[in-house]
């Protein structure tokens, strides 16, 4: 499944104080090292939403204990069910699967040909070039959600031949590359993908929801 | 290399950075990673490495980019490609 909490992350959740009480001591410190409070909230919502939807579809509100793989991937562990979260200045996202999964969300950007010409591959690049003006930046930057989701889907980051990669983009349509299953989207403020092993549903949920589970859950203990 | 042409790197590079993250007040160390800059996430990375690529007439590999977490990396991947 996978989760989009559509948000300014710069304005919501206070105090934080009352979010920290539900995020382990090793991602606070994580959220800590960022210098600035913007960054450090969305890395406090990224593993809030996690959390969230760990309870919907697994039905447990404490989360399994959190590890990372020597690239820096994080997972659970003692357990079969994977995710992965990234975030951006209007957006959180989360997929959580019971196979691989990657995920990543990025603020919509204007296309640079040298950026793009450094990681897309020939097909990509010649495909947003027949695309309309006003569709390339849209373009360009679910390319690069696709490329970062599957390079953290692979568990390697951005360390694979990604130029040699081509992914195909059908907004909002499930889309087979090789065995893994992408899906992008975006809206005015940002794009993202997944890739996972198999088609799942996307779920938008607001902050107000967010917050209500978290209040609620501060009331129970 | 001398320890003035290393300045100068490093001069051109805090150049390279205020103008990737459009803020003339951004003062970059060896130190400074992903974390110090609210901007820095991965596509602004690569847009970092195609500015410094021009900055001063370098190529980095896509790896060489990648890989260069902080700006003591990114100045020693500098130095390294001006000698070589």
């Amino acid at each position: 499944m996978i989760y989009i909490l559509e948000c300014d992350s710069s304005n919501i959740y206070k105090p934080e104080s009352l979010l920290d009480a539900f995020i382990d001591d090793a991602r606070l410190k994580k959220v800590a090292a960022y210098r600035f409070s913007a960054d450090r909230m969305r890395a406090r919502l990224a593993v809030l939403l996690l959390r969230f939807a760990y309870f919907r579809e697994y039905g447990s509100d404490i989360l399994p204990e959190m590890t990372f793989t020597e690239a820096g991937k994080p997972y659970f562990k003692d357990s079969n069910v994977r995710f992965n979260f990234s975030h951006t200045e209007k957006g959180v996202i989360c997929s959580l699967s019971d196979a691989e999964t990657g995920a990543d969300i990025e603020s919509m950007t204007t296309m640079d040909q040298s950026v793009a010409e450094m990681v897309l591959s020939k097909m990509e690049l010649e495909q947003i070039q027949c695309a309309p003006e006003a569709k390339k930046n849209e373009l360009f930057t679910m390319l690069w959600t696709a490329k970062e989701a599957y390079g953290k889907y692979l568990g390697c980051g951005l360390l694979y031949d990604m130029k040699n990669e081509t992914f195909e983009i059908l907004p909002r349509k499930w889309i087979a590359h090789g065995n893994v299953y992408l899906y992008s989207d975006y809206n005015e403020t940002y794009a993202f993908s997944v890739a996972c092993s198999a088609a799942t549903d996307i779920i938008v949920i607001k902050p107000d929801e967010l917050v209500a589970f978290f209040l609620m859950q501060n009331e129970m203990e | 290399m001398g320890a003035q042409k290393m300045n100068e790197i490093q001069e051109k590079l805090q150049d390279v950075f205020r103008d990737v993250f459009d803020d003339e007040e951004l003062t970059i160390h060896d130190a400074t990673t992903s974390n110090d800059i609210e901007d820095w996430d991965s596509l602004a990375h690569i847009q970092l490495i195609t500015a410094i690529e021009k900055e001063f007439g370098i190529k980095f590999t896509l790896k060489e980019a990648v890989s260069a977490k902080n700006v003591g990396e990114f100045t020693e991947r500098i130095q390294s490609k001006l000698i070589g």
